[in-house]
């Protein structure tokens, strides 16, 4: 280990807001020490959150062939697309889809769009993106799940998200006074989602059985 | 951190070449726009994502698995290099696009700005006390050092420090412990 800990500082180094003589001295510290590294990788993250606050702009389309190139990495090592598609990205996906699914008129979980769409729908989504709400669920009494809900304006789909609910949960939506299940919600880690064609739904509402595990109205 | 995640950081530090190609593109758009936040430019951006990333990988143990998140570490290592060039040889034009008072203008429209985590990204600052916000605003989205924060404000360092801390401490805890806004 170099030096003293660096505790106080990683919040400023995760920044960049360090001078450079600073900035070399906790480079040296957690090169040997896990603590203090870990402690970065947390203030890492948190800058990393208020990146989601930034436009989100396409990058030139040779970047990443001319950073393989570079590297020296030959075709055959590259990926064909990646298999990763993190959160904040899903949910242009989910627009992109609905516009797609517009067409096809099917109830289509995420699981499948997943491998289907690609950041190459940005045109489509970009067109679609003046065209969706969102509103957060109210939890169940007594019970503390977080979620939301990207809609349509004109209420021709839903993309429900929440934040690990209970095993199990289904989606259902109320059209016209009458409820339906759309099923239920699908595991990608930490957050659960389901996206389905609907009609103008006016109220959506999580359910465990008949424990109502969260809900919202819709206004368009 | 899912499994995805875990496999690539692990593939990463291993060096398996397509790693370099998949993480640029699980990361692309994220790594890009923050280099855009900074530069400006375009063309500076693409290279300061190329610069950077083709650094990481060529630098042994420039990630280990104990800091936690690739993507985090990334997105940090290309502001980092934008800062840097930002600070350096972009200190002169910088001077001269204020001294003509022109502003900058994005050449490439917006892909998406997720409104549910921006929304609740800027709930989670907007909460914080105003002293710890401006502070923590000013190195974020101004890109100045504590230092630099310290002149704009007329503050002891030692202050914005503590500032900057504190700040990104409660944001930490109230991004981790509120999932909606």
């Amino acid at each position: 280990m170099n030096g003293a800990h660096v505790q106080d500082q990683v919040e400023a180094y995760a920044l960049g807001a360090l001078e450079d003589s600073e900035r070399a001295a906790v480079d040296a510290h957690i090169a040997g020490c896990d603590a203090c590294l870990q402690l970065v990788g947390r203030a890492e993250e948190t800058v990393a959150s208020l990146t989601a606050t930034l436009p989100s702009l396409r990058p030139p389309a040779g970047l990443g062939a001319r950073l393989t190139n570079s590297a020296g990495i030959s075709g055959e090592e590259r990926p064909m697309r990646s298999p990763l598609l993190r959160f904040r990205a899903l949910a242009p996906l989910a627009t992109a889809a609905a516009l797609a699914l517009a067409l096809g008129g099917t109830l289509v979980q995420n699981q499948s769009m997943r491998g289907e769409l690609t950041q190459e729908n940005g045109a489509l989504t970009h067109v679609v993106h003046a065209h969706f709400l969102h509103v957060t669920m109210t939890p169940g009494p007594g019970e503390a799940v977080a979620a939301k809900i990207l809609f349509a304006r004109d209420g021709s789909w839903i993309y429900v998200l929440a934040d690990r609910p209970p095993e199990g949960v289904h989606v259902v939506v109320t059209v016209g006074g009458v409820e339906r299940d759309l099923g239920p919600l699908v595991s990608q880690g930490a957050v659960s989602s389901l996206f389905a064609d609907v009609e103008k739904p006016s109220a959506v509402t999580l359910r465990d059985g008949a424990r109502t595990i969260a809900s919202a109205l819709l206004s368009y | 951190m899912d499994a995805d995640s875990e496999a690539l950081a692990n593939d990463f530090i291993a060096r398996r070449p397509a790693a370099l190609g998949v993480a640029y593109e699980s990361y692309a758009a994220e790594l890009y726009s923050v280099a855009r936040a900074v530069l400006r430019s375009a063309s500076d951006a693409e290279d300061c994502v190329h610069d950077a990333l083709l650094r990481v990988w060529r630098t042994p143990d420039s990630f280990r698995v104990e800091r936690g998140s690739l993507r985090a570490f990334l997105i940090v290592c290309v502001r980092n290099e934008a800062m840097s060039r930002l600070r350096s040889a972009g200190r002169r034009a910088e001077r001269e696009r204020k001294a003509f008072r022109l502003e900058p203008v994005p050449d490439a429209a917006p892909l998406f700005v997720d409104p549910v985590e921006a929304a609740r990204v800027r709930t989670a600052l907007e909460r914080l006390p105003a002293e710890q916000r401006v502070a923590l605003e000013s190195a974020f989205f101004e890109n100045l050092s504590q230092r630099e924060i310290a002149e704009k404000l007329d503050l002891p360092l030692g202050t914005v420090k503590s500032r900057v801390m504190l700040g990104m401490r409660k944001l930490k805890e109230d991004l981790r412990g509120e999932y909606a806004s």
